[in-house]
């Protein structure tokens, strides 16, 4: 790879375990294949920093590390993170995810040196192994499960300016802004993407749910995520919605809300702050969200252990 | 008049089979739901405990992969004590891992392996001595816990006989 072609880029928060692990795993391989790391720091101790000061004195010079503040809202972040001119590609990846750089570099290099805009991964059992894909309507009825995630993507910098970022964040597309930005820019006109079969990641152990499972915000998240479908622009208006059902479907159903009775994401001010996305949501009704919410916990963990989800959810 | 009294007396009496059957049903149901809870808890109870060990492995696989890679590069585990400058090192928990890491350390000239603590002294272990927790321990520069997924816990209660810093396999491990 050559120098400041690809940036892999961790904003993690308060997940020190997480960081020991992702960096151990992932470190001899980028210095090997010349990819640089960032560590976009957020927490609270300075744990983190101490891990990768750790790694930086064993002589790994492409590991870098910056601190954010911890009010910052993750959009903002995304924002910081994407505007930056040094790197060609920006690879976003979460902590609780590792990529599998050597699984994947062959294609990468090729893809990059071809000068795409885009390149994504998939593990879809169904998916072509190769595609290439110029227009954004295939691109959203064939990737747009795996675009709400962060680490199948591979972007390309220049095709993604401080003006989009701004956009995308003044038109609030919040939690899901790098998809709502990307599916904007791509809806403007030509770009060049291309879609490969490949394991390009895996699960890291430490992690247990997403953080904003964890932290009790899936409603919160749920209802951006319908914000965002309904804000994209209208050329995506045939398959949008029927795109979006999956995930609707996997986060809210009646056998995972007990779960998410039981993790405190459903309580009684939830379902009466999120009511108007269980109004829009008709598959399940406010007044079910409503009962489910007085539901006694120890039977609501019972459904859910019974039924399985939380061994779904909770990895 | 006789007829009536017997015609009311049955119909009392009917009315007690009734009043008892019902009970009994009544009670019979209650039974039967309860055992069923039970059944249901219990199965609800193995089902979250196999879970918990499902997470066990996955931690335990996961160290054992990175392990196996960092021989791959051709790295040794006594470069981190080496670093660290830990000469004697004690293995808490002579489970698969502690024994993975005393085969490691084994003719080291770098870290010795004075010794293992294990809770269950009856298991022999040939290539090291085990010894249980007491007051009169030996000291060593470091702890390495390989029961990985009570760490915590261990911690604790190993920091009330030693002064020395107590690390988990899972932290020297993912440091290489």
């Amino acid at each position: 790879m050559e120098e400041n072609q690809l940036l892999i880029a961790v904003p993690t928060k308060d997940h020190p375990e997480h960081m020991r692990y992702f960096l151990s795993e992932l470190l001899p391989s980028t210095k090997k294949h010349n990819v640089d790391i960032c560590i976009y720091d957020s927490s609270s101790t300075e744990t983190t920093k101490q891990i990768v000061d750790g790694w930086q004195a064993r002589g790994y010079s492409n590991l870098f590390y910056k601190k954010l503040s911890g009010n910052m809202k993750f959009w903002e972040k995304l924002k910081y993170i994407f505007v930056q001119e040094k790197y060609e590609y920006l690879w976003l990846c979460g902590d609780g995810f590792v990529p599998c750089l050597e699984e994947c570099i062959d294609s990468l290099e090729e893809e990059m040196g071809k000068g795409r805009d885009l390149i994504g991964f998939t593990t879809r059992s169904d998916a072509e192994l190769y595609l290439e894909v110029t227009d954004p309507l295939d691109l959203m009825e064939k990737y747009w499960n795996e675009s709400t995630c962060w680490a199948p993507w591979i972007v390309g910098v220049r095709f993604f300016t401080k003006k989009l970022w701004g956009g995308g964040y003044r038109r609030g597309y919040k939690n899901f802004a790098q998809v709502g930005a990307i599916f904007e820019e791509l809806a403007k006109g030509e770009f060049d993407a291309v879609i490969i079969h490949s394991t390009f990641c895996k699960t890291n152990p430490f992690k247990r749910a997403s953080t904003w499972i964890m932290d009790g915000k899936v409603f919160e998240v749920m209802e951006d995520y319908m914000d965002t479908v309904e804000k994209l622009p209208a050329v995506y208006g045939p398959v949008k919605w029927i795109c979006a059902k999956p995930i609707f479907e996997s986060y809210i159903n009646t056998g995972i809300l007990f779960l998410w009775r039981v993790d405190g994401n459903l309580t009684l001010p939830i379902v009466i702050k999120h009511r108007r996305l269980f109004q829009r949501y008709k598959r399940i009704s406010f007044w079910k969200a409503l009962v489910i919410a007085f539901c006694p916990k120890k039977a609501a963990n019972l459904l859910c252990v019974m039924n399985g989800s939380k061994a779904t959810m909770y990895k | 008049m006789e007829h009536e009294r017997k015609n009311v007396v049955r119909k009392k009496r009917n009315c007690h089979c009734m009043q008892a059957g019902l009970c009994t049903i009544i009670l019979a149901m209650a039974v039967i739901g309860k055992a069923l809870l039970k059944l249901l808890y219990g199965t609800k109870n193995r089902m979250e405990r196999y879970e918990i060990e499902l997470k066990n492995l996955k931690k335990r696989h996961a160290v054992l992969e990175h392990w196996l890679s960092i021989k791959i590069r051709g790295e040794k585990l006594e470069s981190y004590f080496k670093e660290n400058g830990f000469e004697t090192v004690a293995v808490y928990g002579l489970g698969t891992l502690g024994c993975c890491l005393c085969r490691e350390l084994q003719g080291s000239s770098v870290a010795e392996v004075k010794y293992g603590i294990d809770s269950n002294l009856g298991v022999p272990k040939y290539m090291v001595r085990l010894r249980k927790l007491s007051a009169e321990i030996v000291p060593v520069d470091v702890v390495v816990v390989t029961a990985i997924t009570s760490f915590h816990e261990i911690k604790k209660e190993l920091e009330k006989y030693y002064q020395c810093p107590i690390l988990s396999l899972e932290e020297i491990i993912y440091s290489l």
